[in-house]
């Protein structure tokens, strides 16, 4: 069973990321929200409709798979022409000033593409489909890093300029560290965690700081959960649970000889969530 | 978005897209077709006279176009669904706002669309050619338009199995082996079956009737069928909408997607293999029995490695299910041991008297002789079938019998030496006689004796022949012979060489309805040998004897007496 007991909400004009290692499920569940597989059990809805065999609901969305499919012997031309058939909205326009951007000939055979390329060119052609969602699966993976640049720009805006909605999904979190408003985690087919980086953000803190003696930690009340402490000499650098003001309301009573509260990267969040559950997520996760 | 357009809107949406995708089909169909139609027919024009005839014999049913379309439906069948077996275009396709009952249908209607199109124009086209050399005519047309109207049916019926076979597998080359082997397998089955019959000792053909029953190859082979293939195509296309519709899509790529399938296929296909084998090992001879079986065995588990390593892609692997190889082999083996060594008794078999409503001989001159004496029939059966020793055989015989249950049984066996008394007590018969000299059965020249010729011809030097068209002597001849035949007996018909033969024809006037038949002279048959030299036709034997020696020919049982 390649998902087991999954239950994910995407909310509008976001950007979900999906994170997990190679099997664990993640292509298997962009390709359910897409309708191409359908469930054993349970549902999957696009705006209240499922997806399984529902043209309506199909027509909502573009899913770039991690392996894109072109017709043998076409151009960006033609696929354009066939997007262009399927999605009555796709932006023309817009398509001819991508491919421009990107430094894709619109009249060369894809076949000659290069796998980053043929990447690209699938992207594109999703984004011009003008469709209120688009699903691509480790579309990301591969793109070097200044087109994975101007895609993360290209994404924006998109969400500035409509209704915009992207679903994400990679085996590595730092390809989508900043693109994402709310991520999830897929482990061995179900989801460890999904939750928006905002909220999780609020929640954790990141400090460093040195005590005076280092008896001083003994003397840290209970109510400051401490999720992770690593210590280089007498620097202590610790993820704890609390507010901005608590914390530093707490080690106001200690005495430090240097305090600092820092800002967490999506790589430390996720390892200060899912750590309390058990997982070692750097080897998840993390390359 | 899609779903504020029509159906039929997006219907033709999909048929566009579905087109554009195998144009270079649509091309290889009206390629084709015109090529045969038209440019076959523009070089085989030197044939002047039979202008009429050839339109008619290329376009019409008889033409290769029923193979064009045969071949050309497996084709578009393929490679309409082969997305199906392909994870990218799995992806592509079913992520798209069309629904699955869109697709499927939407590749039957678009590949009946490019077919009945390249055949309408290649037809067509043959036709004003046709006609542009004056070869045209009614006939042409209407046989024309009746073989693309057949070939409409074979579309159906071959597509539908050919779909079948995609929705079996999950991978283009298991497909294309699996429409094969759905088109294919009844009559090589039926083949194998019947070669494996003639290994029954008193086995007599034709066999089972290679007519389709599940494959619409036989229909396009035999023109035959069209309503056969239109049901063909009904239950084919619904099992392989069915299978479309349950079909899991990340069941992509692997060979066969159902346990079950994978069991019937594997034993079916050990099974054929293995007898086709086991055929090529196969004689008369009882000490070939131990390498049919090797062949059989070694053939199955080659066979059964096969098809295992291609449903799992691995070839560690293909000694699973080792139960259907055996079962596959087991089959094989038991269908040609029960022929060669007629486990069912089949060359063992002798009716009942009071089941049989009327018992025949045909003579190896292929005469059906009905016969009353049902004892003697099967006394000589008996002596037949118990007969191992070909040196003591006289010659072969088949035997007929008309049940009276309805069924008809036929049974082939060497007649041995010591049967002679039962051949003597037939062949002097009053049955015998007047069911073998057609003497007795010539109704049809006596409709019109004015129209009757009659010729004399030895068999010295080719023909020396004399007619007599005087129709009044018929009946003088008809007299003389049935005296002579009162005498016949089985010495005469197995030991003695005709001297000459008559022919009595009667040609109508229409010249299209001609009867014939011949009557056999033997020297010793004086009173046929008074009327010719009554009636000048006699021609002298010359120095050709009576007596047969070691050749012939020999009349009645011309081959198999050995002296």
């Amino acid at each position: 069973m390649a998902l087991n007991d999954v239950s994910i909400t995407i909310a509008d004009n976001e950007i979900t990321g999906l994170v997990g290692t190679n099997g664990a499920g993640k292509s298997t569940l962009l390709r359910l929200i897409a309708g191409v597989l359908k469930p054993d059990s349970g549902e999957v809805t696009v705006d209240g409709e499922m997806t399984w065999d529902n043209p309506r609901a199909k027509s909502q969305f573009v899913f770039v798979s991690d392996d894109p499919y072109f017709f043998s012997n076409s151009t960006p031309h033609d696929m354009s022409a066939y997007y262009r058939s399927i999605y009555p909205k796709f932006d023309d326009v817009h398509f001819e000033k991508l491919l421009w951007a990107f430094g894709l000939n619109p009249a060369q055979k894809i076949q000659t593409f290069s796998k980053g390329m043929k990447k690209q060119l699938a992207i594109v052609l999703a984004v011009c489909a003008n469709t209120k969602y688009v699903i691509l699966d480790e579309t990301f993976d591969g793109l070097d890093p200044v087109m994975r640049a101007a895609v993360k720009s290209l994404f924006a805006e998109e969400m500035s300029n409509r209704d915009f909605t992207s679903l994400i999904s990679s085996h590595s979190l730092r390809e989508l560290e900043d693109i994402c408003d709310h991520v999830g985690l897929l482990h061995k087919g179900g989801l460890l965690l999904s939750e928006s980086l905002d909220d999780m953000k609020t929640g954790l803190l990141k400090l460093q700081c040195v005590f005076s003696d280092e008896e001083s930690v003994k003397k840290l009340p209970e109510q400051l959960k401490i999720l992770s402490d690593e210590t280089q000499g007498r620097l202590h650098v610790m993820t704890v649970k609390g507010t901005r003001e608590q914390v530093t309301e707490i080690f106001s009573h200690i005495d430090t000889v240097f305090f600092e509260i820092l800002p967490l990267t999506l790589e430390e969040l996720f390892i200060a969530e899912t750590e309390g559950a058990g997982y070692d997520v750097r080897k998840l996760i993390i390359q | 978005m899609m779903s504020e357009n029509s159906s039929f809107s997006n219907f033709m949406t999909l048929q566009k897209n579905i087109t554009k995708r195998r144009v270079w089909l649509v091309v290889l169909a009206f390629v084709t077709y015109i090529l045969y139609d038209v440019c076959v027919f523009l070089l085989s024009f030197n044939q002047l006279g039979i202008r009429t005839k050839l339109a008619i014999s290329l376009l019409g049913k008889n033409g290769f176009n029923p193979l064009i379309t045969a071949v050309g439906s497996v084709l578009l069948a393929i490679e309409g669904f082969r997305w199906l077996s392909n994870r990218q275009m799995i992806d592509f396709y079913e992520s798209q706002p069309f629904s699955k009952n869109a697709h499927f249908f939407g590749v039957f209607v678009n590949s009946a669309v490019i077919l009945f199109l390249s055949h309408l124009a290649g037809t067509g086209l043959g036709l004003i050619s046709a006609a542009a050399f004056k070869a045209s005519s009614a006939a042409v047309v209407k046989d024309a338009f009746f073989c693309f109207a057949m070939d409409i049916t074979i579309f159906l019926a071959i597509f539908s199995v050919s779909t079948l076979a995609v929705m079996l597998t999950g991978n283009l080359t298991v497909s294309v082996f699996a429409a094969i082997v759905l088109l294919l397998y009844e009559p090589v089955f039926k083949f194998a079956l019947n070669t494996c019959f003639t290994y029954i000792p008193a086995y007599v053909g034709p066999g089972i009737p290679y007519n389709g029953i599940f494959s619409p190859v036989l229909t396009v082979i035999n023109h035959t069928g069209d309503i056969y293939n239109i049901i063909c195509a009904a239950v084919c296309l619904t099992l392989a909408f069915f299978l479309y519709r349950i079909r899991k899509n990340e069941d992509a790529g692997k060979a066969v997607p159902y346990k079950t399938v994978r069991i019937i296929v594997k034993i079916a296909i050990v099974l054929i293999a293995s007898m086709l084998t086991g055929l090529m090992f196969i004689s008369d001879d009882s000490d070939s029995l131990r390498s049919e079986v090797i062949a059989v065995i070694i053939s199955a588990v080659v066979v059964g490695a096969v098809l295992e390593a291609i449903y799992n892609s691995d070839v560690r692997k293909a000694f699973k299910g080792f139960g259907c190889t055996v079962l596959g082999g087991f089959l094989a083996i038991a269908i040609i041991m029960s022929c060669r060594l007629d486990l069912f008794g089949y060359s063992r078999w002798i009716p009942a008297k009071e089941d049989v409503a009327s018992a025949s001989i045909l003579t190896t001159d292929n005469v059906k002789v009905k016969l009353s004496d049902i004892d003697t029939v099967n006394a000589l059966l008996k002596a037949g079938e118990e007969n191992k020793d070909e040196t003591e055989s006289m010659f072969e015989l088949t035997i007929s019998y008309q049940m009276k249950n309805g069924r008809k049984e036929r049974r082939k066996v060497y007649i041995p030496k010591s049967a002679k008394n039962l051949m003597k007590r037939i062949v002097s018969s009053d049955d015998f006689k007047k069911g073998y000299f057609k003497v007795y059965n010539d109704a049809d020249i006596e409709k019109n004796l004015s129209r009757v010729s009659i010729s004399y011809r030895n068999f010295e030097d080719g023909a020396k022949e004399r007619f007599a068209n005087s129709s009044d002597i018929y009946n003088d001849l008809k007299a003389a012979y049935i005296r002579d035949i009162a005498d016949y007996d089985f010495d005469t018909a197995a030991y003695k060489m005709e001297i000459g033969e008559i022919s009595i024809i009667r040609s109508d006037d229409s010249k299209e309805r001609n009867y014939y038949y011949v009557l056999p002279v033997y020297k010793s048959f004086t009173n046929t040998v008074k009327f010719l030299k009554a009636h000048d036709m006699y021609v002298s034997p010359g120095k050709l004897t009576d007596e047969t020696g070691n050749y012939g020919p020999f009349y009645v049982f011309p081959k198999k007496i050995s002296y």
